[in-house]
């Protein structure tokens, strides 16, 4: 699979700050992507860098077919996080002027917006103005304008900020529809449930580091999975057992963190020669905690 | 740098603007306060009634005399207005007049003068055959001119006495009354003995600070007072006058044709200048600080990024500016329309012709032309700076501290024009427009005397290099300003941004956003 978006060793310094140091990253083309990461760790400053916003001090940043962000802005859509609507503007006239912006003639983007309203159920508010809709309308508005031009790359920072959960649900649901049409889609969040949700690749960053990503299911493959066990009999030293990094044992009752690529099957039968097995419960990690845990190694770390 | 995103840019301002109801409501608004100003004292005069006053005279003598010489002035006045109204006009006028007019078009201003002395006094009978023809109308314009009330006489002339002073006759023991109860405005007591060196003439009204009918009245009676006293002493009426004259001079204005005497015309256009730098400094901060303002918007309505992404800084700046340029066009352009258009529709009622008509007269083609090159780069110029103020910080307040000297360097040229205009070609002036941000204002308030050719190239040359050089600083602010969403910067930073756009120490501020 071609890549949407390839980042090369990009960084970025404000002053004395680093926002975002050697990052490299590729995004598949035609998935969705989540960038997670706390508040300050760089995802802002580096979906910047993928519109062509700010030029990285070093390294690179290409997207579709390895081009210079701001060659293909037709080709890319932004929602920024903090983004907003001409109060005095009409809805219409709005998404119609976003649209010409990225290239599309005024009649093709009068048809479009007046299409696309309609179908988000916006038809009644075509003429209001901005400053009347709600929250989660003016969010649809703003989706619809940043895409009106059909980017490919549809690049959209925290969506899902201070949008109550049907909203939010919305919005979910335009992501998986990009995704449906074959567009790519990246976005940041710091409510890693809506990336778990939807992503199929997924990378957290820290301190403008790259500190985990990859495919979702090899994200959470990777991390530390433990195992439930209920027994009856004296197991000994669980923290021998082949794969297993620590144990908790509380007599009748133990949990086992295992380490990464570690084989249960191969736990489940030293387990069965030394004990009666009543349970045995194999449980991933969410990406929440995979999130924690990375960030609270850095904090660590640092 | 896309045209076509400027254009989509500068048209989506200029419309938003536009649009806008509060924009024509200061669009009518500032010409209409102008023009009140401007107004209001006429206006008031037009509807004010005439004062009443009355007159004891002592003396017995001396009211009819001031009477005569009254009514000279008034009969010189209708002589003068029926010669002056264009022959297609004369059905207009009362038919007495209309009566005399081709006559009193043939007469000379002095012949006319005399003619009305002459009428007034009943004689001597006039010798020209232009002057007879409208003697023979006297006893027809005394007995029209002896019935006029203020009210008649407003609709022929407002300036005719008894439009605006009417004498009534009182008893000389109800005058206090009178005015108490405000059936009379003012009385005068004229001394038995008006000649004498101590002759004591008493004023008495209720009103004591409009002073237009004693110094009216005291006029017509010192001129009379005057000649009698002259010719108790053996002097001609001319002697004396010429005894009481003071020194007159001829205003020369020099000019590359050589020198010649100044009309008024003329003499109302050396203040001219002073009304371009007027135009000049209104305009050019009105739509500074309204590209300062629409930058602040867009930056609160948190659409700035959602632009950046899709088009240049430089588009985006170049589209509001020439956007906002558009708004100020039409503002000024308005406001021009607006006065010239009310002027000359209330400059004939209220008879501000003569001094409208000067100031039109004095208008030029090539001043015009200047004004416009001017206003352009004047602009330009403080807008890159209002531009890059209006990027870099997040609301009105925190502007404030920028625009302060930006403002005091704007009033400049407000507080030395007059000096200016009075002396154009001090060496001062010529060097303080070689101040680019003073040239506008300066080389168009040295109009009046125009500057050399090469002031005009120099300081031209000079400016246009400092706006390219300003606007290309601050479109680096506006670039690095428009992402700023935390302080706005130190004024060292800010330049720093104008050294180094993408780099400079935004420190935290990168940071807090993401």
């Amino acid at each position: 699979m071609s890549n949407a978006i390839s980042i090369e060793a990009a960084s970025k310094h404000f002053g004395a700050h680093t926002a975002v140091d050697k990052l490299s990253l590729n995004v598949p083309a035609g998935s969705i992507y989540g960038f997670l990461g706390r508040n300050g760790a760089g995802k802002t400053t580096t979906l910047r860098m993928i519109t062509g916003i700010l030029d990285p001090d070093g390294g690179s940043v290409s997207v579709l077919d390895g081009k210079a962000p701001r060659d293909v802005r037709g080709r890319t859509g932004y929602l920024p996080e903090e983004n907003g609507l001409y109060k005095d503007m009409q809805v219409l006239d709005m998404v119609t002027y976003f649209g010409q912006l990225r290239g599309l003639d005024r009649r093709e983007a009068r048809a479009r917006g007046r299409t696309r309203l309609a179908a988000a159920g916006l038809e009644a508010s075509i003429n209001a103005k901005c400053n009347t809709l709600s929250k989660g309308m003016a969010q649809k508005v703003q989706v619809i304008a940043a895409v009106l031009h059909d980017p490919e790359l549809v690049v959209l920072d925290e969506p899902f900020s201070g949008l109550d959960p049907v909203n939010s649900e919305m919005v979910l649901g335009l992501i998986r529809q990009f995704k449906r049409e074959g567009r790519t889609v990246i976005f940041s969040t710091h409510v890693v449930e809506h990336a778990e949700q939807i992503c199929d690749s997924v990378v957290i960053i820290d301190h403008g580091l790259r500190k985990v990503d990859g495919p979702l299911a090899e994200v959470k493959a990777r991390a530390e999975r433990s195992v439930i066990v209920d027994y009856e009999g004296d197991a000994g030293a669980f923290a021998s057992l082949p794969g297993v990094v620590a144990a908790d044992d509380a007599g009748q009752h133990a949990e086992l963190r295992l380490a990464p690529g570690a084989d249960t099957q191969v736990i489940l039968k030293a387990l069965v020669e030394r004990v009666r097995i009543r349970r045995f419960d194999t449980r991933e990690a969410t990406l929440k905690q995979i999130f924690l845990a990375t960030v609270e190694d850095a904090h660590d770390a640092a | 740098m896309t045209l076509r995103n400027v254009w989509l840019v500068a048209q989506r301002d200029y419309v938003a603007y536009v649009m806008r109801r509060r924009f024509w409501i200061s669009l009518l608004l500032s010409p209409a306060i102008l023009l009140a100003i401007m107004l209001v004292p006429s206006l008031i005069q037009h509807f004010s009634s005439a004062q009443r006053y009355a007159v004891v005279d002592q003396s017995g003598w001396l009211l009819p005399a001031v009477e005569q010489r009254i009514a000279a002035d008034d009969y010189s006045r209708l002589l003068n207005l029926a010669a002056r109204t264009p022959a297609q006009a004369i059905h207009g006028l009362p038919p007495v007049l209309a009566a005399i007019a081709p006559a009193a078009a043939k007469l000379d201003e002095q012949a006319r003068k005399d003619l009305a002395q002459a009428l007034a006094a009943g004689k001597p009978v006039p010798t020209s055959a232009n002057a007879l023809a409208i003697w023979a109308h006297r006893d027809a314009l005394a007995k029209w001119y002896a019935a006029l009330t203020p009210e008649t006489a407003a609709s022929v002339d407002r300036n005719l006495s008894i439009a605006k002073y009417q004498r009534v006759k009182q008893a000389s023991d109800s005058l206090r009354d009178a005015i108490s109860k405000g059936d009379l405005y003012a009385y005068f007591v004229l001394p038995s003995d008006p000649l004498a060196a101590d002759a004591q003439f008493k004023y008495a009204s209720h009103n004591l600070t409009d002073t237009d009918l004693r110094d009216w009245f005291s006029a017509k009676l010192s001129a009379v007072v005057q000649a009698r006293r002259a010719a108790q002493a053996g002097l001609t009426t001319a002697q004396a006058k010429s005894i009481g004259q003071a020194v007159s001079f001829d205003n020369q204005l020099v000019t590359e044709n050589g020198a010649k005497t100044a009309t008024s015309a003329e003499q109302a256009a050396q203040w001219l200048p002073v009304g371009y730098v007027y135009l000049l400094f209104i305009s050019i901060m009105q739509i500074a600080q309204l590209l300062m303002l629409a930058t602040i918007e867009e930056k609160s309505n948190r659409i700035a990024e959602t632009l950046l992404a899709a088009i240049e800084p430089s588009d985006i700046m170049a589209g509001k500016t020439l956007g906002v340029a558009g708004v100020g066009v039409t503002m000024v352009g308005g406001w021009l329309t607006l006065i010239l258009g009310l002027l000359a529709v209330f400059g004939s009622m209220f008879n501000l012709g003569g001094f409208a008509g000067a100031i039109l007269a004095g208008i030029s083609a090539w001043n015009i032309m200047w004004f416009l090159v001017y206003f352009v780069l004047g602009f330009l110029l403080y807008a890159a700076v209002t531009g890059a103020i209006g990027a870099a910080v997040n609301n009105i307040r925190e502007a404030q501290p920028y625009m302060t000297p930006v403002m005091l360097f704007m009033i400049i040229p407000l507080i030395i024009m007059v000096p200016v205009a009075q002396d154009p070609t001090a060496l001062w002036a010529r060097v303080l427009s070689y101040v680019p941000p003073l040239t506008p204002f300066l080389m168009m308030c040295r109009s009046g005397a125009p500057p050399p050719m090469i002031d005009y190239i120099a300081t031209t040359a000079l400016l246009l290099g400092t706006v390219i050089v300003a606007m290309y600083l601050s479109g680096r602010i506006f670039k690095r300003g428009l992402l700023n969403s935390g302080a706005p910067p130190k004024f060292k930073e800010m330049l720093s941004w104008a050294r180094k756009p993408n780099a400079a120490g935004e420190a935290a501020r990168g940071a807090a956003a993401d």
